[in-house]
């Protein structure tokens, strides 16, 4: 068990060690514009910014070396992680997939707000999102859409906010 | 003072004050959404407000979602928010026993009175503390930003590993706050090509995707996973128990008030530490420590009186220094700067009624949670029967009116959506949310400081080491940031020792 975490420790920290590094060298000299003048001053505009990536790269480097420490701890004491072999069922599959499908959908959801307008988006998305939730109680999708009309009528002519 | 408290008692107001009590009851008892959630979610909707009348919404939003965590926590044993664990732990065994009516009462009253104190700690302590903040210098405000960042980084590790997480969660938030343009030289910073990067990342739709879009998906798998048949509330029953009953505890209410007091005004500290130090402590003096897990009302006492003790004295750096000491803070303090208001010393010497109409509003808000609470608790108790399957496309739907809001720009719902999944992938590996949220509010601040500070020192570090203001806060944050490894190795030491003796 200590392993596996271990394992997925070091693995993230590896990961954005990579990333911060790459950041460091590449992102924070090409995405900051600097003049002569700001260049030579003692805090330019990317001091703070490369400070902040490494004191990053830093906690990342230190967590990397620790978790890689207590994962060859963890084999000497409990050995190799097995994998265990558990049998998905649907059901798990889907559980584990949903938040993500809600995010894309989520996604789409911004893209059809700009493209199409608030209405046409808000009455196909967010019953989808409710659809794959697993829902099939018709009663359900109406109360969405009142929902969805309140805040409508609230934000756009209550909050004056320009809703399309 | 008096014409400002009097400036509070306007229709609008009041029923501002009305609903976001209510509002806060309900989301807070709605398990897995937050008091952090309550109040982002309403501040979508003062942005067209009148700035008192907002801030009185989002106030009563945070006072009601701290008590409204205790009424699932008591009916299911699910803590709506994580101030209500310790709640939980008594309320359940009460709720099972048919007390659920004296239980709820008792989180009630309690709540009332350490929200009411914590008042009149603001009321004193806010004035005087400002007039020291005048006195202090760009050095110490640097030492102050670190103190919140550390703080938020230290209470959410026990672990070396869960602390260099904590650092990383802060130094990504730092690296944030520095999107957009440079506040000296005016240089276009990590904006990625995109002109709407330029006026850099909101912190309103930041928080609005970390927390509430985060919180839905985390979610949308549990009711896929588990089902929704476990979230079943039953019926509140009446309450037994009288007034006169409860204020026999008095002794354990104001010292879970001072703790609360304490615990609050602290940066990064909230009402879920609180809460379990002064539930901790009224076990520990209890004449009948026994009863404690079993449905003890000294530790619904205990942990309701310091979690709502938290809200004035959280005020309290937020207000005189600016520096919010939790997620809702910095919301609140977002919404101030929004309200055209800039939180610190001058808001106290400037004779502006603004500190007196948080203050004011604080204690009117404690006045009508209670009418409320006493009068509609088995109606708040509805909510949680609310299914989440249908409360997920509401919330997605809400968000996104909200973050769109901010500006009028879909840019923001593109903002909220990326750090709802930033904050997925936090939660999933273990990293803190609160250090990014807290660092991305206080980057600014941070950044102007020690510039400011360095600048004036001409590069020397040393600066902030010979003030012995800014030294002493410095040595409070590295304590702040390893406080809680420390504890917890004196612990497993102690442990160690008595094993082995009794071995």
């Amino acid at each position: 068990m200590k392993a596996s975490k271990a394992k997925s420790d070091t693995i993230v920290f590896a990961v954005l060690l990579v990333a911060a590094i790459f950041f460091y060298v590449w992102g924070i000299p090409s995405q900051i514009y600097m003049t002569a003048t700001a260049k030579a001053e003692l805090f330019s505009p990317d001091t703070f910014p490369r400070f902040a990536t490494l004191v990053f790269i830093i906690s990342a480097g230190i967590g990397l070396i620790i978790s890689l420490y207590s994962y060859f701890k963890a084999i000497k004491e409990e050995g190799k992680p097995v994998r265990e072999k558990k049998v998905w069922a649907r059901n798990d599959i889907y559980a584990m997939l949903i938040p993500y499908i809600v995010f894309v959908l989520c996604v789409i959801y911004a893209i059809l707000f700009r493209r199409l307008g608030v209405i046409w988006a808000t009455a196909l998305i967010p019953p989808i999102v409710l659809f794959a939730m697993k829902c099939r109680k018709w009663h359900y999708y109406i109360i969405l859409y009142a929902f969805s009309a309140i805040l409508y009528v609230l934000f756009k002519f209550v909050l004056l906010v320009p809703l399309r | 003072m008096f014409a400002s408290f009097m400036e509070l008692f306007t229709f609008n107001n009041l029923l501002m004050i009305n609903i976001g009590v209510a509002a806060g009851i309900l989301i807070g008892a709605t398990p897995g959404l937050s008091v952090s959630f309550a109040v982002t979610v309403l501040l979508t909707m003062t942005y067209h407000m009148d700035s008192i009348a907002a801030m009185m919404l989002l106030l009563g939003a945070y006072c009601g979602g701290m008590f409204g965590g205790s009424i699932t926590a008591t009916l299911i044993n699910t803590p709506g928010t994580a101030n209500a664990v310790c709640t939980a732990i008594e309320g359940y065994p009460l709720a099972r026993r048919g007390r659920a009516g004296d239980a709820m009462y008792c989180a009630l009253v309690s709540s009332t009175i350490g929200g009411l104190l914590s008042c009149l700690a603001l009321l004193f302590f806010a004035p005087q503390l400002a007039k020291i903040i005048l006195k202090v210098g760009s050095p110490e405000y640097f030492a102050l930003c670190c103190f919140g960042i550390f703080a938020s980084i230290g209470l959410e590790g026990t672990s070396l590993t869960n602390i260099l997480k904590g650092v990383m969660s802060a130094a990504f938030g730092l690296v944030l706050a520095c999107v957009g343009m440079d506040p000296v030289f005016g240089s276009t910073r990590l904006a990625f090509g995109s002109t709407y990067m330029l006026s850099g990342i909101k912190v309103v739709s930041s928080m609005l995707g970390a927390y509430a879009l985060c919180q839905i998906l985390v979610n949308c798998r549990e009711v896929i996973a588990k089902g929704e048949a476990s979230l079943r509330v039953e019926h509140v029953g009446k309450r037994t128990m009288s007034f006169r009953q409860f204020i026999k505890n008095w002794k354990v209410i104001i010292k879970s008030a001072v703790i609360g007091i304490i615990v609050g005004a602290v940066p990064g500290t909230g009402g879920a530490e609180a809460a379990m130090i002064a539930y901790n402590e009224a076990k520990r003096a209890s004449k009948h420590p026994e009863q404690f897990g079993n449905g003890s009302i000294e530790g619904i006492l205990a942990a309701e009186t310091a979690n709502n003790a938290v809200t004035g004295a959280a005020m309290i750096p937020m207000l005189t220094l600016g520096i919010p000491g939790d997620t809702v803070m910095a919301i609140l303090l977002s919404a101030l700067t929004m309200q055209g208001i800039t939180p610190g010393a001058n808001l106290f010497q400037a004779g502006s009624t603004w500190v007196y109409v948080i203050m004011g509003s604080l204690i009117i808000i404690y006045c009508f949670m209670y009418l409320q609470g006493s009068l509609c608790v088995n109606l708040f108790a509805q909510v949680a029967r609310i299914p989440q399957t249908i409360m997920i496309p509401c919330i997605v739907v809400m968000c996104t009116f909200g973050a769109f809001a901010i500006n009028n720009n879909i840019f923001e719902v593109f903002v909220m959506i990326a750090f709802g999944i930033i904050g997925f992938a936090m939660k999933r590996f273990g990293f803190p949310v609160t250090p990014l949220c807290i660092s991305l509010v206080l980057g600014a601040l941070f950044e102007t400081n020690l510039r400011r500070s360095l600048i004036l020192s001409k590069g020397s570090w040393f600066v902030f080491f010979t003030r012995p203001i800014s030294c002493v806060i410095l040595i409070l944050s590295f304590f702040m940031l390893f406080f809680p490894i420390i504890t917890n190795r004196l612990t497993h030491r102690k442990i160690k020792k008595r094993d082995s003796t009794q071995a």
